[in-house]
């Protein structure tokens, strides 16, 4: 799993990690069922305060990517994926929203916004 | 979450230098770290938290107990690691420690060697012969080996270079992946804190000036390199403290999102948690 | 747990020890030659013993003064109240100690060996120690306490000129005052008086200092 967490970034710590966490869920970098280190440990590797991690896996907890068991520790969510591939899509359509307004607000038009969203994807499929 | 320390309403005053209703929490499990200039009022806090120091009005909790009736309770749950170290230095380490360990119900000798081994600690030396990175292990030595929930430390690293404080950060860390244990830590030399600490408490003056998480802070605080046309009267008031040039600017700001919002084409860096207690403290002429 | 106050005192002193061991033996001898005549080996006693005692508590504060390790120690377990009793429980056991070596040196020196066949010294009576204990315990009794409240800078200076005159002019002093010297009746009745009054003014002046102790801000 990688979490890197940057320092120019305009979300949150909190943001980052649990953002990442659940990119790794996604791309089966963790796997249904894994541990996932305590919150003190990941505290201490990621030189963040305990609280965030504390945050992040409550968080993870009650969107239901991870389940955490008293005396045992948090681990990766078995569960349904169809409820994992909504909350995908969720994701995506907060960061499509996002965009579109900042495109707005810079009074970029409804047509050279889809242009931007053309372009891109053709680069990105070149790239691959 | 637990408050393992509950201050509340401190004072007391030196002649010309006051604690002023100094009042805060640790929460437990988490390392809360106690900044503040040098003068500030960190080590009278610690001592009036200890009752070192009588004070003159307010009241300590720990553990939610209070230290005056129920002291010996109290104290076998904390470790303490005092800057000076406050030993007898004509003893031996071996000497000292017989003295300490009698004093505690769960001296745990097993541990204490096993310390001792690990910092490579002459224990039939002198204190005296100690450099002072040596006797600062020692004292942590001392002060992990009863099986204390809670540790209070003041400056356990001033004087030790980069190399040890790093050790000592490490055994810090590693204290804490227990269940239920804490730190409270003050220190000038805020790069330590700006790595392990969980909770930060900034002293001024013998004031609280904040109470945060570390994190929180980081995220509601940057520092702001920009051109200086771009500073008028609505966004200066975005700044706790602004350093201006010829070539331009530099600012901290408690507000990123509004320095976001407002200053475009300004590069947003995150700070240190130097940047950030010089931000509140030493008046204007200061920079940070 | 006040025992181990004791141990600390004793391994404050630790440099000192032997040689206090070494006036305890010697020392008696030599007073007992000056001022032998008194009678009941009084003056000797008296002397070794409070000298021992008041050197030992003189380099236990100075430690402490230097150190100031009970900063440390007050925020163990320990109370301020054993550090306190720890301090007179050290001076006692100094007492008992110097108490035991002279009745040994006593008891035991023989009287044919040329030098020291010029002096008897006698073995103590409870009379002699009970005396002794008790003005040993008054002047500590004002003593600690004072100590306590205005710290050993202060009272330090008190201390070295007793270190250094008791043990050599108080006995020329005795000497010339011979003829007007005549103590009190060995009775057993104002013996026991002795160790009584002692042990009270021990117990008031242990409540005094701890009280001063429990006020004092430890820097």
């Amino acid at each position: 799993m990688k979490i890197i967490i940057s320092n120019v970034s305009d979300e949150p710590i909190y943001q980052q990690i649990k953002d990442q966490i659940k990119d790794a869920i996604f791309k089966k970098d963790l796997n249904e069922g894994d541990l996932l280190p305590s919150i003190r440990k990941l505290a201490n590797d990621l030189r963040v305060s305990v609280l965030t991690t504390r945050r992040v896996y409550e968080e993870l907890e009650s969107e239901g990517f991870v389940i955490r068991k008293a005396g045992k520790g948090t681990f990766v969510a078995s569960e349904n994926l169809e409820l994992l591939r909504e909350s995908k899509m969720h994701m995506v359509e907060v960061k499509i929203t996002d965009a579109w307004e900042t495109a707005c607000s810079f009074g970029i038009t409804k047509e050279e916004f889809y242009s931007m969203i053309d372009l891109l994807i053709n680069e990105e499929e070149e790239h691959e | 979450m637990n408050n393992i320390l509950n201050v509340q309403g401190l004072r007391k005053s030196f002649g010309n230098f006051k604690l002023q209703d100094v009042s805060f929490s640790l929460k437990e499990g988490c390392i809360t770290g106690f900044i503040g200039a040098n003068g500030a009022g960190k080590t009278t806090t610690i001592k009036s938290i200890l009752g070192l120091i009588l004070k003159d009005a307010g009241s300590v909790k720990l553990f939610g107990k209070e230290i005056s009736t129920n002291e010996r309770e109290i104290k076998n749950r904390i470790g303490i690691v005092l800057d000076n170290g406050y030993f007898y230095n004509d003893m031996t380490l071996i000497e000292m420690k017989s003295i300490i360990a009698s004093a505690y119900s769960n001296w745990d000798e097993k541990i204490f060697l096993k310390y001792i081994e690990k910092f490579n600690l002459p224990l039939k030396q002198k204190i005296s012969n100690l450099s002072k990175g040596m006797r600062m292990k020692y004292s942590i030595a001392l002060a992990l080996s009863h099986k204390a929930d809670l540790l209070i430390m003041d400056e356990p690293t001033s004087g030790l270079d980069p190399l040890i404080r790093t050790e000592i950060m490490d055994i810090l860390l590693e204290f804490m992946e227990k269940e239920g244990k804490s730190i409270f830590f003050s220190s000038h030399i805020t790069s330590d804190l700006d790595k392990i600490s969980d909770v930060l408490i900034l002293i001024d003056d013998g004031r609280i000036v904040f109470n945060k998480e570390k994190d929180k802070l980081l995220d509601t605080h940057g520092l702001i390199k920009g051109d200086n046309a771009l500073l008028n009267n609505d966004t200066k008031k975005l700044f706790l403290k602004l350093h201006e040039t010829e070539y331009g600017f530099e600012g901290l700001t408690n507000n990123k999102e509004a320095v976001r919002e407002q200053m475009k084409d300004v590069l947003i860096e995150k700070p240190t948690i130097e940047n950030i207690m010089l931000g509140y403290i030493g008046g204007e002429n200061y920079g940070f | 747990m006040v025992f181990n106050i004791v141990k600390k005192d004793f391994l404050l002193a630790k440099k000192y020890l032997p040689l206090m061991f070494i006036f305890a033996v010697i020392g008696p001898i030599y007073i007992e030659r000056i001022v032998g005549f008194i009678g009941g080996g009084f003056l000797s006693f008296f002397i070794t013993a409070f000298f021992i005692q008041f050197l030992l508590f003189n380099s236990i504060s100075m430690s402490e003064y230097k150190y100031k390790g009970a900063l440390y120690l007050c925020a163990t377990p320990y109370t301020r109240t054993v550090i306190v009793k720890g301090t007179y429980l050290f001076i006692l056991t100094v007492f008992i100690i110097s108490s035991l070596i002279y009745t040994a040196i006593a008891s035991f020196t023989p009287t044919n060996i040329p030098l020291i066949n010029m002096v008897n010294l006698p073995v103590p009576n409870i009379w002699t120690v009970g005396i002794s204990f008790f003005i040993i315990t008054t002047f500590f009794g004002i003593m600690i306490p004072l100590q306590y409240q205005f710290g050993y800078e202060n009272t330090k200076y008190m201390a070295m000129i007793f270190t250094f005159v008791t043990p050599f002019i108080l006995p020329k002093i005795v000497e010339a005052m011979q003829s007007n010297i005549n103590l009190t009746p060995n009775s057993l009745y104002w013996s026991i008086a002795a160790y009584i009054f002692s042990l009270l003014i021990g117990l008031i002046s242990m409540l005094i200092s701890t009280h001063i102790y429990s006020k004092k801000d430890l820097q």
